[in-house]
């Protein structure tokens, strides 16, 4: 490739920062696109999964409130601070974890939680294909089976190649896609409601609760605080090119709270409806053989541009975490390593699909103790100052190199935040805490990593005088430009 | 440092150097305080309100 045509990819995509002709969203702009990324297919699988363990009342208050702080605290800790300084999230947290911090937490925490969704997505596309033969061509295929496996690795392969023709290809589709699952949304609604009466669905039972209601309550708001959460690897790389704070942050709200609830709500009407969480089960009793059959195909599509959207964002914070190593990578190759373990995945098509609650609230363990650190650090440590030069300086150049390129302080209030979630609610053993039922995992987790931050930056950064915390005043301009906000 | 290094932070410098620029004209402010306030008391009242739940 050109070296031309790699600043171009990196100018326009990367991570260098953005000027001010460059932010193009406006509000409205942006809720558009937040609006967009809500109402996707994973809504409808969050709706079912809420419905295994509360009836639709309870579930509701459990999706207002989980999604209401996971999305507030997931904003504060993305958004905010790539607005203003026109840069993607990854290279804003070397300010908050360094440059090797970063890179570690990218190729753990980040990695892992894309190739969970890339698998649940492309597992949820050979299901929903599976069911289309079923109904069309008189097949039984099992949810499980092999033929699911297939139909799985061909939507790796076919989001690989949309990937490779570049992210124009994506914007293409999801134009298509998002107006779409809006109106198969408002349709379900309809569908749902002329199946059932409201004091039905008030009253229909849970599908899979445990024993204890209070912790069926518990967990279903854990589970949307981990929904609300699972934004984050995204949203900063978004928020960078809008016009100001405001068109960042409640465009962004508005669509990942507001569409995603209206999404998921009528996700759990549908399970409860019909007795199923799983929603290629539902298309087909819903909207009769063909309408079903016609709305299965469109949500294996919808699944396809959402797989690619996320793996190429993902391979962004790779390729940039990365450092030379991955940069001298050819595109197509990087994103074909990615999908190795989502494709391996594709073999056991029960594993994260039939386990989506917890896969979802393990990732919310580590992310809501990232979110706690970097609130810290911005809001509380740096006053919403950071050295965007330093961001890009070379090894001990920037403030930012901290101990060898990683801040033990951050990476190490991250762990304890992770620690107090796994202390208070284990997702494997579903082990939980009295506690747990009252404060949840994740809302412990944001401020143990928060107050640990605040803590062992005094004590082991700030003391050795790293990290740019004590630097001196910012320019007059930006003091002067803080009047205004 | 090779062609494509080059290239990048020659392209880096520009941007800053505008950027710079920018910011001296008309900085980008940082989060609104009242905003800011808006969004604590939306997860104070939803921590409120599962505790309200929870205990009921």
């Amino acid at each position: 490739m050109a070296a031309h045509e790699d600043v171009s990819r990196e100018a326009t995509f990367g991570s260098l920062p953005v000027t001010r002709d460059e932010r193009v969203w406006n509000f409205a702009d942006f809720t558009w696109v937040n609006v967009g990324l809500a109402i996707a297919t994973w809504a409808f699988l969050v709706g079912g999964a809420t419905a295994s363990l509360v009836g639709f009342a309870d579930g509701l208050l459990a999706m207002v409130i989980g999604n209401a702080i996971g999305v507030v605290i997931m904003l504060l800790a993305s958004v905010v601070a790539s607005q203003r300084y026109g840069v993607e999230q990854y290279t804003v947290l070397r300010s908050v974890f360094g440059f090797g911090g970063v890179a570690l937490i990218v190729f753990t925490v980040i990695l892992f939680t894309e190739m969970g969704w890339s698998s649940l997505l492309s597992v949820m596309f050979g299901r929903a294909v599976s069911q289309v033969s079923n109904e069309a061509l008189g097949t039984s295929i099992d949810p499980s089976g092999l033929a699911v496996t297939a139909f799985a690795l061909v939507a790796i392969v076919a989001a690989w190649v949309i990937l490779a023709k570049g992210p124009l290809t994506i914007r293409f589709f999801n134009r298509i896609v998002a107006p779409g699952l809006a109106v198969l949304t408002v349709g379900m609604l309809v569908l749902v409601f002329t199946e059932t009466s409201w004091s039905q669905l008030v009253d229909a039972a849970p599908l899979a609760p445990f024993e204890d209601e209070g912790l069926n309550f518990a967990l279903a708001v854990e589970f949307n605080l981990g929904v609300g959460f699972s934004w984050w690897p995204v949203m900063g790389s978004l928020a960078r090119l809008t016009t100001t704070p405001r068109a960042a942050m409640w465009p962004a709200f508005i669509g990942l709270f507001g569409a995603t609830i209206l999404a998921q709500a009528v996700g759990m009407a549908a399970a409860l409806t019909l007795g199923d969480s799983d929603p290629t089960v539902w298309m087909v009793p819903l909207g009769g053989a063909w309408l079903g059959a016609l709305a299965l195909v469109f949500v294996a599509f919808a699944n396809l541009t959402s797989l690619a959207s996320i793996v190429y964002s993902t391979c962004l914070a790779l390729r940039q975490a990365g450092g030379h190593l991955l940069t001298r990578v050819p595109w197509p190759w990087l994103c074909a390593g990615f999908f190795v373990l989502p494709g391996v995945l594709a073999f056991f098509p029960g594993l994260l699909y039939d386990q989506f609650l917890l896969f979802v609230t393990w990732t919310g363990a580590f992310l809501a103790a990232i979110c706690g650190t970097v609130i810290a650090d911005y809001f509380v440590l740096r006053r919403q100052r950071i050295d965007l030069r330093g961001l890009y300086g070379h090894a001990a150049a920037s403030p930012y190199h901290f101990t060898g390129g990683f801040n033990v302080a951050a990476l190490l209030s991250t762990g304890l935040g992770a620690l107090t979630y796994v202390l208070l609610y284990n997702p494997q053993t579903l082990e939980t805490r009295p506690a747990f039922d009252l404060l949840t995992a994740s809302v412990p987790a944001v401020v143990v990593a928060a107050v640990a931050h605040l803590l062992l930056t005094a004590l082991l950064v700030r003391r050795a005088g790293r990290g740019g915390y004590d630097a001196p005043p910012a320019p007059v301009a930006e003091r002067s430009g803080e009047r205004n906000g | 440092m090779d062609d494509v290094d080059l290239e990048v932070s020659r392209e880096l410098e520009r941007r800053l150097a505008v950027i710079d620029d920018e910011q001296r004209r008309d900085p980008h402010p940082p989060f609104p305080r009242s905003d800011l306030l808006v969004l604590v008391a939306i997860v104070v009242v939803s921590v409120v309100v599962g505790l309200i739940a929870g205990l009921g």
